[in-house]
Formats: structure tokens, sequence, C-alpha cells
């Protein structure tokens, strides 16, 4: 087997793992703001899968195009979640700021 | 911040143009990866669109941070921590499955003092919250300025401020 075909697979094993763990863990969480950090986790998952197409098929069309979407996945997700969160607080308690007291409170007690 | 004189102000809008125009550019060609004339005409076009509204936006300040070299020389902590984050992230998957909680993670609120001159004040806090939401255990959630404190949801918490800040900008 060739070793670039081997390194492909276990980015491609590692990959696929974090992003059935991603799923179980949306599923298995039952607060809103835990839930969005496997946003987080799905987008590093694709990552590694990225990176098994450029092992496989090194920096062709296909591979260029699979990093690029990994890295925007990686680099949009946090945007994506930090957005969902102001806006589920904002939602909550009218503005973000209010669970900011509470965190302060939380934090020296 | 100072006057610019008329020659320099075109001299810099030009080169942020041509920069602009040049990763466009770059961009289409990468995902189109033809070089028929056709295919390089319709990118030029499209690069001279998209360089045209980048310029737009960063006259009127809508992309107006600036970030200080200084603040970048930390920045393989967070890159460091995203490998052992994904571990964290993923045991919370598993551990959610045995264990049925109503919540494992908590919102922390930790100290974010200092204060720059814009456009740098706008673009520490860009840099922070971007920094400090790149591991998935934590999520920067913003900044409250008035009591200068950075607001993050951590699935476990853990660690102290660098966890929150680890560009240690605040």
């Amino acid at each position: 087997m060739n070793w670039r075909i081997l390194v492909a697979t276990v980015f491609l094993v590692a990959g696929g793992v974090i992003e059935v763990l991603a799923v179980l863990g949306l599923c298995a969480m039952r607060d809103l703001y835990d839930r969005m950090h496997f946003v987080g986790l799905a987008s590093y998952g694709a990552l590694l899968i990225a990176v098994a197409i450029v092992f496989r098929e090194s920096f062709s069309l296909i591979g260029d195009k699979a990093l690029l979407v990994g890295v925007v996945l990686v680099l949009t997700g946090p945007v994506l979640v930090h957005t969902t969160m102001r806006s589920m607080l904002i939602r909550e308690h009218g503005d973000w700021r209010a669970a900011v007291e509470k965190a302060r409170k939380d934090e020296s007690s | 911040m100072p006057e610019r004189t008329r020659p320099a102000l075109v001299a810099r809008r030009a080169f942020a143009w041509s920069v602009g125009w040049v990763c466009a550019a770059a961009l289409y060609l990468l995902l189109i990866d033809i070089t028929d004339l056709p295919e390089l005409i319709v990118g030029a076009g499209a690069a001279v669109l998209a360089a045209t509204g980048l310029e737009l936006a960063r006259e009127q300040g809508i992309v107006g941070e600036s970030v200080r070299l200084r603040w970048l020389f930390r920045l393989h902590r967070p890159l460091l921590r995203i490998p052992r984050d994904i571990v964290v992230v993923s045991a919370m998957a598993l551990l959610a499955l045995v264990r049925r909680r109503p919540a494992f993670g908590s919102f922390r609120a930790v100290r974010f003092s200092g204060e720059e001159e814009e456009p740098y004040e706008t673009g520490r806090c860009a840099l922070a919250e971007a920094a400090g939401s790149l591991a998935p255990n934590t999520f920067v959630v913003g900044i409250d300025g008035e009591r200068r404190l950075i607001l993050a949801h951590q699935l476990r918490p853990t660690g102290g401020r660098e966890t929150i800040d680890p560009l240690e900008l605040g």
C-alpha cells in the first residue's frame, strides 16, 4: 500500500469518527448552548476529511477545493456559533450582556 | 490619524484595490482551475467587482479593524489547544450518552481590560473573540466594554483566563 493512501485512510477514519461523535453529541446533549459546540467539532472533522483528500489526490482541482471547503468550514463555524449564541441570549434575556453578570457571580462563587 | 496628501491617498487606494483584485482572481482560478481565455476574462471581471466592493467597504470603515503585529505572537496558543479540545468535546459527546444531565457547559466571564485607540480597539476585540472561539470547547459570546469582561461558553468549564483569552489581549 502506498504511504499516501495509508495517511489518507488514517485522516479519513479520524474525520469520520469525529463527524459521528459530533452528530451523537448534538443528539445527546439537552442544552442548546452545549449543542452548539458540536458545530465546531464537525468542522474539524470536515477539515480532516479534506486533508485526507489532499493526501489522496495531491494539490489538484479536487484536493484544492476540498482543502478550501475544509478551511472555510473551520473559519466560518465559530462565527456561526458566536452569532447564534448571541441571538439565543438576546431572545432569552433581551440583551446578551445579561448573561455576563450571572456568569460573573458563578465565577466568583 | 495624520492627514494624507491626495497622491498618497490615491496610491493607498490603488494598492488596496490591487491586493483585493489579486486575491479575488487567485480564488477564482483556484475554484475554476481552467486557464482558457474566456474564463480568464470572466475571472478578471469578477475580481474587478470583488476588489471594488472591498475598497468601497474599506473606505466607509465597514471593515475598519486594525491589528498590531505583536498581538499575533501568541497565535500558536489557540492553535495548539485545538487537538486537546477536539478530544475533550468528543469525550463529552460520549459522556452525554451515558450520563443524562440538563446541561454540561456553562457561561464564564473573565477580565478583559485595557483599551486601544480606534481602529485598533475594534481589531483587538475581534481578534480576541476569534482566537477564543477557535478551539471547539470554548466559544466567545462577546466583550462587555462597560464591565471590561469577556463572556464565553465552555462545554467543559476548565482552565483559567488563558483558555478564554489565549492571546492575552485583555
